[in-house]
């Protein structure tokens, strides 16, 4: 319903009275009923042809929303207009005749109404997403009246602005609705587009590099992500909560902390680990644009326009300059049958967890020529692991020396960390790692 | 002048021995090789030369070494690996006929034991041609005992295990004990000598005597008539070992440098009729092929010495 009032400039006046004036003789108790219904189809006929808007699917009446009526002046209405979709939408067109009792049509998005620039089409659009579509009476009331002074400033202010709007709604009404519209307004003009941030960020256990786990800050909250590990994987929960399938890609959020395992290989120096997202994504940001409905020679109405999503990405980097402890071995060069003999590692660079040596030595097969190590010929066997946290010499069990070992033993020593990743592990036929088994020494007899 | 090689160092470290300097031998107290074992000749002229008809100088140093060049006996010479291969290891089973035999007489009683750095050869009399070597290790792969009993401007004249001769080819009689030189560099890890056994064949009885104090007798068992147990004689404690095939499973045997003086085998077989220490249930008399046979207690006691103890046996 338009606002009207003594000041109106007199063409405003009489092009409302004209149409107004036409609509209400037409529909308000005229002594013609048939002359009204040929008029009301004219009028509809007459829009259509104007092709001012498409018809697309509204081709019903705007109905009254949510806001509040003049007392005695139910078309004087301040707040928001059902659509034929349920959609509330909103006059921009102060002083225009009201909407109602014509056909509205769905005239889809608009990246601009009444002339605005992209500024006020964005405010615009910032208060019909944020607040337009809502039931409450006094929020609608406050988004009327802001998007008449965006949208139509002049024409609100020469209608008498928001002293003469709040008129409509009932005085206990007026200052909470006042001051909704002034938030409204700040809100609008203080809008800065959001542009979605992430910061990911990679923990690596000093310990054991195979553990770690990824952190993620998302603002504003609402973002959502998909990171992608390289050099890693995610240690994902099954649904019983045990650690399940290990995974490369997964979505996150803001908040979130997840455990990660690293792809360690031996010896690799350096190490990286990199996480990457190239769709932290924020939606429903306002565009800008507006969803027009329009009715002939009524007010046009506007919705939110068409959400649009901000896109970013962000990544992460861990290069782990290891520093691989080394290992050197020296196998006892000879024993015989019934003695003992061991290996000896010679470990530096320990990291402060420690790590586990392991031994075994490989009997070779009589007229080998290339050095075997395997499960088949393994005679000496470290048990368990020897713990070590300190760099020095460490020596191997004392495995005894049975009659069928004798020939030649190959050993290999392994590195590795608690969590049983291999560090270092020996090269098989290694010349140091070579111990010749005889046959027992013949004793000597003694006279008796 | 000719160079003279310095005492080693390790000998001088003596109790209260006097170290005299005399002219180009070192004498340490208890070290002294005396009459009775063949030694070095003393030098006592300068360089001779004469000149020969092709021009050459007889006499002179540039000419190699040969065993009457007196000069060579004061260096000794450090043969390469295929050299030493050459040579036969002197062992517990092995005979090397330029070993020289040593008696209580000729020997004063060692008071260190060495081990070697590496495997060296292994000199007679005259220290210059090599006749066997030592390895560092022995039978049972631990380091070689060494026991010198004479040191000499750089050398040292250690008991062997092996035997000079046997009886059979020496007139029914060979010595229990050998000896040879060896380059006194070679020599390492000294441990003073503070255990002596003394057997007595006579009373059948073995004493341990520390630090010149007798602590222990026990009675034992000793050679027979036809297997006398050799005497006038000191030898060491080579090595001990178990060894089931002997019947010793619980008490190791004892294993000394001494061999039988008069007969090569008395016990059969080819270990050159080695005399150990062990024990057996038999302690008393003249009942042994040579050993000398100890109960329990007495084996233990022994057992407890340390390699290398020197032990003497008397008539």
């Amino acid at each position: 319903m338009p606002v009207t009032s003594p000041d109106s400039p007199p063409r405003r006046a009489a092009r409302m009275e004209s149409s107004t004036s036409v609509r209400r003789r037409l529909f308000t108790g005229g002594r013609h009923p048939l002359l009204r219904m040929i008029a009301a189809s004219l009028l509809v006929l007459a829009g259509a042809i104007a092709g001012a808007v498409a018809l697309p699917q509204a081709a019903a009446a705007a109905e009254i929303g949510p806001g509040f009526q003049e007392p005695g002046k139910p078309l004087n209405h301040l707040g928001g207009y059902r659509a034929v979709d349920g959609t509330i939408a909103y006059c921009i067109e102060a002083g225009h005749p009201s909407p109602l009792g014509g056909v509205t049509a769905d005239s889809g998005f608009s990246e601009q109404v009444n002339g605005l620039d992209p500024a006020s089409m964005l405010r615009l659009d910032v208060v019909l997403t944020r607040h337009g579509d809502t039931r409450d009476d006094r929020t609608a009331a406050a988004v009327a009246m802001t998007v008449w002074s965006i949208a139509d400033s002049e024409g609100y202010a020469a209608a008498g602005g928001d002293e003469r709007a709040l008129r409509r709604a009932p005085e206990q009404e007026r200052e909470a609705i006042r001051i909704l519209a002034e938030q409204f307004r700040a809100e609008a003009a203080h809008y800065e587009e959001v542009v979605p941030s992430a910061e990911l960020r990679l923990t690596i256990d000093e310990n054991d590099e195979r553990d770690g786990y990824l952190e993620v800050d998302m603002h504003p909250a609402t973002a959502t992500a998909t990171v992608t590990l390289d050099g890693a994987e995610f240690v994902a929960a099954d649904g019983d909560g045990s650690t399940g399938t290990e995974h490369s890609t997964r979505s996150v959020a803001d908040g979130d902390k997840i455990a990660i395992i690293t792809d360690l290989r031996d010896n690799a120096l350096p190490f990286t680990v990199t996480a990457v997202s190239d769709d932290v994504t924020i939606t429903g940001v306002p565009s800008g644009t507006v969803r027009v409905f329009s009715t002939p020679y009524a007010q046009t109405l506007v919705s939110y326009g068409a959400p649009t999503s901000v896109v970013t990405s962000a990544k992460v980097t861990d290069v782990r300059d290891r520093r691989v402890p080394t290992l050197s071995t020296t196998a006892q060069p000879t024993a015989a049958a019934g003695g003992t003999v061991r290996d000896v590692a010679t470990v530096e660079g320990i990291p402060t967890a420690g790590v586990f040596l392991r031994f075994e030595g490989y009997l070779q097969p009589a007229g080998a020529t290339t050095a075997l190590c395997t499960m088949e010929n393994a005679v000496y066997t470290s048990t368990e692991g020897i713990f070590v946290e300190r760099d020095g010499e460490v020596p191997s069990a004392n495995f005894a020396v049975a009659a069928e070992h004798v020939g030649i033993v190959l050993w290999v020593a392994t590195m590795t960390t608690a969590s049983g990743e291999v560090l270092r592990r020996g090269e098989c036929g290694d010349p140091a790692e070579t111990t010749i088994i005889t046959s027992p020494p013949r004793l000597p007899v003694v006279s008796g | 002048m000719i160079a003279r090689r310095p005492l080693v160092v390790i000998l001088l470290r003596v109790g209260t021995a006097a170290i005299t300097a005399a002219a180009g031998v070192a004498i340490v107290s208890g070290c002294v090789a005396v009459a009775g074992a063949p030694g070095p000749t003393k030098r006592d002229s300068a360089n001779v030369t004469t000149q020969r008809d092709d021009g050459a100088r007889v006499g002179d140093r540039s000419r190699p070494p040969t065993p009457s060049a007196l000069e060579s006996m004061d260096v000794p010479v450090h043969l390469s690996a295929v050299a030493l291969d050459a040579l036969p290891e002197a062992r517990f089973d092995s005979v090397i006929g330029g070993l020289l035999g040593e008696t209580t007489a000729t020997s004063q009683p060692p008071i260190r034991t060495f081990r070697l750095t590496g495997r060296t050869a292994l000199y007679g009399a005259d220290r210059t041609t090599p006749i066997g070597s030592l390895s560092a290790t022995d039978f049972l792969g631990e380091p070689t005992v060494i026991v010198p009993v004479a040191v000499e401007s750089g050398w040292a004249r250690v008991l062997t295990p092996a035997r000079q001769s046997l009886p059979s080819t020496n007139g029914g009689h060979a010595p229990a004990q050998t000896s040879g030189w060896i380059d006194a560099d070679f020599l390492t890890g000294g441990a003073r000598l503070r255990h002596r056994i003394v057997i007595s064949v006579s009373a059948s009885t073995l004493t341990v005597i520390i630090g010149g104090s007798e602590v222990a007798t026990y009675p034992v068992g000793v050679g027979t008539e036809a297997t006398p147990t050799p005497t006038g004689v000191t030898g060491y404690l080579q090595a001990r070992y178990l060894d089931p095939s002997q019947n010793q499973a619980v008490h190791r045997v004892q294993l000394t440098s001494l061999h039988s003086d008069s007969v090569d085998e008395p016990y059969g077989g080819n270990d050159g009729g080695l005399i150990g220490l062990h024990f057996s249930d038999v302690t008393i008399g003249a009942v042994s092929h040579g050993c000398i046979r100890l109960d329990a207690v007495a084996i233990t006691a022994v057992d407890a010495l340390p390699l290398g103890t020197p032990i003497t046996i008397e008539p």
